[in-house]
């Protein structure tokens, strides 16, 4: 008896022609459409721009290079501590890292203002100084300080998956903790420390918010780009200024690739055994890392202490009263824009993580070229800024036979398919916990593509699932760079209104805005994660590893 | 014929992994597929239930053509090796999945269910989470999904490698019983011989890709038709490049002036293994172990048959 399934074949047909369809125009074709038309456009000529804007390129560089140093030392510092530590102060210690990672990427800035900055708490009232803290030193220093989180804790998951016996026998041979650390733990961690500068690198070329809010007259590519739409609506000068900075972009995106792929390869170790840490308490490495983590995290203490105390107090004749004065004062601002915020990055969240969890299922459970393909063209908005991504999609969406911008569903769009990009990723590392033989058996018992999906991918996965879903809302929640040209007036986001205010000089308004984003995320974080724990089975003796352990975005 | 395998040639990348194989499997037998890792009998399995499509040949199932049926339109299940049990899905669950597939009512399924359950002796079992059961039990679970569904042919694919030496042979026990009560037929792959000649009614032994020899388990120990098959089955001291003699075959006897010295002892339990030193030439030697073993640097006689080659 023979048969052919031909339901099931079509589902599998349409579900694989939207895929493909969708990332094609919603992610290759905005891009396709910002080199297309700033190079047929009139104007200026990008090699012009280019010869004429050096200096733009040269401070873009300069703050790049030089918070990639930064921020690597940083993260390497905050990284070493955890091998002296007990496993239950690395559980804290990383839970602080995982919470700053969901507020909005310049509240670091707009903490560094209210602190140090001409009216600032310590400068002003407490040191009685008036100086200027805007400037380059300021930019690197605040992107160095607020990737370090993401960075460390890239790094931190590395230092778990070493092979205790390594550190074991280097000290069973006699090795101090110095040289554990400058023979071993380093020369292993090297390709993280790779990808970790160059993630710093990408991310600090791309950033448009730290240098216009305390850049003061120091300018980079991404902020005059970004400046280029806002205040003169000069799109074509946007898209040669983004192409400027996609060119490094993109070289450092090709090292990440290569380097990322001997991380991901190389976390095969932990073949069981002790753990070989803490390490005692001593060398140069340990009071070096110490004072530098200290440094870090009471900058990171200042930083939300600052912000929670902004949003909640008053200052009368020079001090602070609780005061829910801010909270009310934001009100205006915001009306139905929470609501706005937080639907739109459900949607996003569900909607990126279910396209991208499909594109996984073909291109590594089916093994389909044309989806693997199609994988790589979704990670164009993780290597490229967000600026540009959005600047592809005023120029794409803008006329027929796709004319929507100026809509809502616009907004949507970007932010769903800008989840794909990470979704992918996380889909894929859900994925590979699934024995193949499982797929395998669902057809062996009669069993087609639609039964894979409905008896074996998605409930094996849905504990990836809700933690990807977790990620694309919380980075919807905190995103910026790609939503920025197209929002309009009237459908507002919240981290844009609070953009808004920081340039307004409103920081009281701004820093309950932050707060606001915080508590939505970590209460979707708190929710996401008491759903995973009470669906939490032992899975682990038909289970071929562990669950997976992915971090949250940035 | 029941099952029909004919000239089926696999390659990947340009390299032929299977090296046009014919043979035929009769109705309700066991055929063990035997040989090293990496010769291709996990492929040989593959193009059998479907999971990977075929370079050349032809296989025939009562007398249809099923070389490139998809997996689920083949009357063939497989039992793998890491037993792909549903770990969200309860042991009734797991054992009717494939029933999902097809057109049985509620109570048909249920019925099935519970003899099934029964036949695997897993009766009080029915609502067990997967993970609350032993790995024999599991293996059980695994067998039964497959068996449920009645299929033409069951393939299983190293099934008891993971089980303990115990549990090992009770489950080679258990699917004979299972096979004589249901009339199935199976092929089985394993790298164990012993596994093979419990399980099998006939052994296919393969090695790069290619068939050494078919046939059951005495033929394949007393008439090896190649070198491979001698090396692979069994141990055996080569005599000349057809001749050889089995170690147990040769017969020691104590004696001072004997042409034999034993040079090495080693004790198995049931048997003593002895490298013995005669006329310029180590031989193994397998004795049964009753009580007389013999210590390093006796002298014994030797007295031996060997055996040919049918090449």
């Amino acid at each position: 008896m023979v048969k052919k399934h031909f339901g099931s074949k079509t589902i599998n047909w349409i579900v694989f022609t939207i895929l493909s369809l969708s990332i094609l125009i919603f992610i290759l074709y905005p891009y396709l459409s910002i080199f297309i038309e700033s190079f047929n456009e009139p104007g200026q000529t990008f090699f012009d721009f280019f010869v004429n804007n050096l200096d733009l390129t040269k401070n873009s560089l300069f703050i790049a290079i030089t918070t990639m140093i930064l921020s690597t030392i940083l993260s390497v510092a905050v990284t070493l501590i955890f091998v002296f530590i007990s496993k239950k102060w690395q559980q804290i210690l990383r839970l602080i890292l995982l919470i700053t990672m969901v507020s909005p990427p310049f509240v670091t800035s707009l903490a560094y203002i209210t602190l140090f900055g001409r009216r600032g708490m310590i400068t002003h009232d407490l040191l009685q100084l008036t100086i200027n803290p805007y400037g380059p030193q300021g930019i690197i220093l605040m992107e160095a300080l607020s990737f370090t989180s993401l960075n460390a804790l890239v790094l931190i998951g590395l230092i778990n998956q070493l092979e205790p016996s390594l550190i074991n026998s280097a000290r069973s041979l006699g090795a101090k903790v110095d040289s554990i650390i400058k023979d071993i733990i380093i020369p292993l961690l090297r390709p993280g420390l790779i990808v970790v500068a160059l993630i710093s690198f990408i991310r600090s070329l791309a950033d448009f918010q730290t240098p216009t809010i305390i850049g003061g007259s120091y300018k980079v590519l991404a902020s005059e780009g970004y400046l280029a739409v806002i205040s003169m609506g000069d799109i074509h000068q946007a898209a040669l200024i983004n192409i400027t900075l996609a060119i490094p972009a993109l070289i450092g995106f090709f090292l990440y690739i290569k380097y990322d792929r001997i991380v991901t390869t190389q976390g095969h170790g932990n073949s069981g055994g002790q753990s070989p840490f803490p390490l005692p308490k001593k060398g140069v490495f340990f009071w070096v890392a110490s004072i530098l983590s200290i440094l870090f995290y009471i900058a990171l203490i200042l930083q939300y202490g600052s912000i929670v105390l902004n949003a909640v107090s008053e200052k009368i004749m020079g001090k602070f009263h609780f005061s829910l004065q801010p909270l009310l004062q934001t009100g205006p601002y915001l009306n139905d824009t929470i609501l706005r915020t937080v639907s739109y990055s459900i949607i996003a969240g569900l909607l990126g993580s279910l396209i991208s969890f499909f594109i996984i299922y073909y291109s590594q459970v089916k093994k389909n070229k044309w989806m693997q393909f199609i994988e790589m063209v979704g990670t164009f908005p993780y290597i490229l800024p967000g600026t540009f991504f959005g600047l592809g999609y005023l120029y794409a969406f803008s006329k027929p036979p796709l004319q929507i911008t100026g809509t809502a569903i616009i907004v949507v769009i970007n932010v769903i398919f800008k989840q794909v990009a990470f979704a992918t990723k996380a889909a894929k590392a859900a994925t590979n916990q699934i024995e193949p033989t499982y797929f395998k058996t669902v057809h062996d018992l009669g069993g087609t593509v639609v039964n894979e999906w409905n008896d074996v991918f998605f409930p094996m996965t849905k504990h990836g699932f809700a933690l990807t879903f977790l990620n694309g809302f919380i980075s919807t929640m905190t995103t910026i760079g790609s939503i920025i040209f197209l929002v309009h007036p009237g459908q507002n986001m919240m981290t844009l209104v609070m953009f808004d205010v920081v340039q307004q000089g409103q920081y009281q308004v701004a820093s309950v805005i932050a707060c606001l984003i915080i508590l939505i995320c970590l209460i979707a974080a708190g929710i996401v994660f008491g759903i995973i724990n009470l669906s939490e089975r032992d899975w682990s003796h038909v289970f071929r590893s562990q669950r997976s352990n992915q971090e949250v975005q940035p | 014929m029941f099952l029909e395998v004919k000239d089926l040639t696999k390659k990947y990348n340009h390299k032929t992994v299977l090296h046009s194989l014919s043979f035929q499997v009769q109705q309700n037998e066991i055929l063990v597929v035997l040989g090293p890792s990496g010769c291709g009998k996990s492929t040989l399995l593959s193009c059998l239930n479907g999971f990977t499509t075929t370079d050349g040949g032809v296989v025939t199932l009562l007398d249809q053509d099923i070389t490139n049926l998809d997996p689920e339109s083949r009357d063939i299940t497989t039992v793998f090796q890491s037993y792909s049990l549903f770990p969200h899905m309860n042991v009734i669950k797991n054992l009717t999945y494939g029933l999902k597939f097809q057109k049985l009512s509620r109570q048909e399924k249920n019925e099935k269910a519970k003899k099934m359950l029964h036949l695997l002796q897993l009766d009080d079992y029915a609502n067990s989470k997967i993970q609350d059961l032993s790995g024999g039990q599991q293996q059980r679970v695994a067998l039964g999904r497959s068996l449920i569904v009645e299929p033409q042919l069951l393939l299983l694919d190293e099934p008891f490698s993971n089980l303990d030496e115990k549990l090992r042979l009770k489950m080679r026990q258990e699917l004979r019983r299972l096979q004589k009560e249901l009339n199935i037929t199976m092929i089985f792959v394993t790298h164990d011989q012993q596994e093979a000649f419990a399980i099998g009614d006939r052994i296919l032994v393969m090695d790069q890709g290619r068939i050494q020899q078919i046939s059951n388990g005495e033929e394949l120990y007393s008439h090896p038709k190649n070198d491979f098959v001698l090396k692979f089955i069994g141990d055996s001291n080569q005599i000349t490049d057809d001749e050889y003699i089995r170690p147990e075959k040769i017969e020691l006897t104590k004696n001072e002036t004997g042409d034999g010295t034993i040079t090495n002892v080693i004790f198995q339990g049931a048997t003593i293994d002895y490298e013995l030193a005669y006329h310029d030439k180590n031989y193994q030697v397998t004795s049964l172990n009753r009580g007389q073993e013999f210590k390093i640097g006796d002298h014994v006689n030797v007295a031996y048959s060997t055996d040919k080659m049918e090449g």
